[in-house]
């Protein structure tokens, strides 16, 4: 039995693309870990809004 | 995994069947015999869904019943597990401990997740080959407006995602724009500040200073003070007191004493004025008596007169003699009355003379009042003169000890300090005012420019967020694609009778490019089992690329193919069970028969 290989691949796919853009945009590892760790919560939980995800993602706990 | 058995109960036209399976399983039944049944039933005993997603679970039940069963027997790594799944209920798990099946605890449904972890989406893509499915598959025109690169890859919820993650983008730039809208629209001028701060303190140093005067203010007077003070209260109540004298004051007292002078000349008279009227009195007496005589004589003279002789001695009398006797008499009355009149006249006079004289003699006697009064308030002036002379004297040697200090206790004095400390007090609080509303202006502006700074940076994190996304997905494509063509390529050795097998991405669509006798298909000319055999390459391949159950049903596949295709699809799915567990459904007997050697089973 495989697992849905595309989710992973996506993962993959979406962690490198961070860690490029991130360096690119002068974004620090922890915030770089902040964007993938959202983002796996999202994959994992299909019901997060974009107010939860900007909360997530924002330095301050958003507004 | 491996299905090995499935027992349904109330299942379309199933209502209760056991059917076991093996590595390649052929089910053979007429039409309206229940296997396209068996494949949803299969479907949605490992996934709770229907295969068909217009479809609802309710509709797998048998007419008029309420629900269905459907009881699974599963081998994982040759481990068995048992799903029991209801259209009615949650499922329950099993795991065999001996000869016994045990409950298993915990939430089912992601104990189910774990154990057959493919998206119920994925695992219908990969692992269900369906004839209705075989009509929009390979259209040129993709259902729903999807891709067939689409539907490989779930690109509904990445987009979704996508979405999300754009929305969260939008949001963090409408907060930075908030932010830079609350931004404070001027800047407090620091001189302006410093200037302020200046005269605060000057204002609070003199009201220190006013304070302080107002405290010593307050303090109690000492005995010389309270002196000085009384002496000072004394003289202005002698002031106002000789004020009020003054007025009462209305004449002056020689005008009083002349006047006086004056009514006593006429009182002088008096005495005089009072023998003359004794004298007069008795001259009037006499004259009023001498009048009574003269007219008794003549009242005699009358009577003789009409008697004619004389009474004593008869003898008779001359009348002639007795009338000129009585025109004397009546001339004698006529000169008394003269007399007399000329007395009354003078009495008239004397009385109105004594009159006056008692009149003056009463003005005489007010006079006297009113100047004994005069003196009494000269007096009292002159006496409030002297005193208030005293004092004067007094608090003029005293001012230079008491004075000044007495003028800082006056009332007026009292009143402007305090006039002064309001002022200066009402000064401080503006001052105070202007100085928070300024401070409070800078933590705003400060605050702002934190918010600012965190906005930005959120903005920052959100877009290389979403922009990762994007590309991931535009990346996610090619890479799938990449290994959907390595799997194409594994998987058409098996398919000799399509040279060239080839997929050709397309704007992120994925394109068949088939090449049989050095002719290039397109998908409207291909034939139907060309359709059929490309679609269960399709299957195979984009399966081992995106992830499979680890089995592979077919529902009818060999319809519309001919004898020879036949044989070689069987001899595919032979291939194929070398890979994955088979089920295959077929009405066509011939075809059934070519899996002869393998698990037939006849619905």
């Amino acid at each position: 039995m495989q697992k849905n290989a595309a989710d992973s691949l996506f993962s993959e796919i979406f962690c490198q693309k961070v860690k490029e853009m991130g360096e690119g945009e002068g974004l620090s590892s922890e915030e770089q870990e902040r964007i993938i760790k959202v983002f796996r919560q999202a994959m994992a939980n299909s019901y997060m809004d974009e107010h939860q995800i900007y909360r997530k993602l924002s330095s301050g706990g958003g507004q | 995994m491996k299905i090995r058995q499935l027992k349904l109960k109330n299942v379309g036209c199933l209502a209760d069947r056991t059917v076991d399976f093996s590595d390649l399983t052929m089910i053979y039944g007429e039409n309206r015999s229940g296997k396209s049944t068996l494949v949803y039933a299969i479907f949605f005993a490992l996934f709770g869904k229907h295969l068909n997603s217009s479809l609802r679970r309710q509709d797998l039940c048998r007419i008029g019943e309420k629900n269905a069963s459907f009881d699974l027997i599963l081998e994982e790594k040759g481990e068995p597990f048992r799903v029991r799944r209801f259209t009615d209920r949650l499922p329950r798990i099993y795991r065999k401990e001996g000869e016994e099946w045990t409950a298993e605890g915990g939430n089912a449904a992601e104990i189910l997740q774990k154990l057959i972890p493919p998206a119920p989406e994925t695992a219908a893509l990969t692992s269900f080959f369906r004839e209705s499915e075989l009509i929009y598959f390979l259209q040129e025109v993709p259902r729903y407006g999807k891709t067939l690169m689409q539907s490989f890859i779930g690109i509904d919820r990445v987009l979704i995602l996508r979405s999300v993650f754009k929305k969260a983008y939008t949001r963090a730039r409408e907060y930075r724009k908030g932010v830079l809208n609350a931004a404070p629209g001027q800047k407090p001028d620091p001189l302006q500040t410093e200037l302020i701060r200046r005269q605060l303190e000057l204002a609070e140093t003199d009201l220190k200073k006013r304070d302080s005067d107002y405290e010593r203010l307050l303090q109690p007077a000492s005995d010389q003070q309270l002196r000085y003070r009384m002496q000072q209260e004394q003289y202005k109540e002698k002031a106002a007191e000789l004020d009020k004298l003054q007025k009462k004051q209305t004449a002056s007292l020689p005008l009083l004493e002349k006047e006086l002078k004056e009514k006593e000349s006429i009182i002088t008279d008096a005495q005089t004025l009072s023998h003359s009227l004794e004298e007069m009195l008795r001259h009037t007496g006499a004259l009023s008596q001498e009048k009574r005589r003269i007219k008794a004589r003549l009242q005699k003279l009358a009577a003789l007169e009409e008697q004619g002789r004389c009474p004593l001695c008869e003898h008779v009398l001359e009348k002639e003699r007795i009338k000129e006797l009585l025109t004397e008499g009546e001339k004698e009355v006529a000169a008394v009355s003269a007399r007399q009149k000329e007395t009354d006249e003078k009495l008239r006079t004397v009385l109105d003379r004594k009159k006056a004289v008692t009149d003056a003699r009463e003005d005489a006697e007010k006079l006297r009042r009113q100047i004994q009064e005069s003196a009494d308030l000269e007096k009292k002036i002159w006496e409030l003169r002297q005193q208030m002379d005293g004092l004067a004297a007094e608090i003029r040697e005293k001012a230079p000890d008491y004075g000044e200090k007495e003028e800082k206790t006056s009332e007026s004095y009292r009143q402007k300090l305090e006039a002064a400390r309001k002022s200066l007090q009402d000064e401080i609080v503006q001052h105070k005012v202007r100085l928070t509303r300024n401070e409070e202006l800078l933590r705003r502006i400060r605050d702002n420019e934190k918010h600012r700074a965190e906005a930005e940076r959120n903005v920052l994190i959100c877009k290389t967020a979403y922009q990762a996304m994007d590309a991931a997905i535009r990346e996610l494509g090619g890479r799938l694609m990449e290994e959907v063509r390595q799997s194409v390529r594994n998987w058409s050795a098996h398919f000799s009778f399509l040279h060239n097998f080839d997929i050709e991405i397309s704007g992120n669509e994925l394109l068949p490019i088939i090449q049989a006798s050095g002719y290039t298909y397109k998908l409207n000319q291909m034939s139907k089992s060309e359709r059929i055999f490309l679609y269960l390459m399709l299957k195979l391949a984009v399966g081992d690329a995106l992830g499979h159950p680890g089995i592979f049903v077919l529902d009818d596949p060999a319809d519309g193919l001919d004898q020879k295709r036949k044989q070689t699809l069987a001899y595919l799915l032979r291939e194929v069970a070398r890979k994955r567990q088979v089920i295959v459904t077929s009405n066509d007997r011939e075809f059934a028969d070519l899996f002869a050697d393998a698990g037939c089973l006849r619905l």
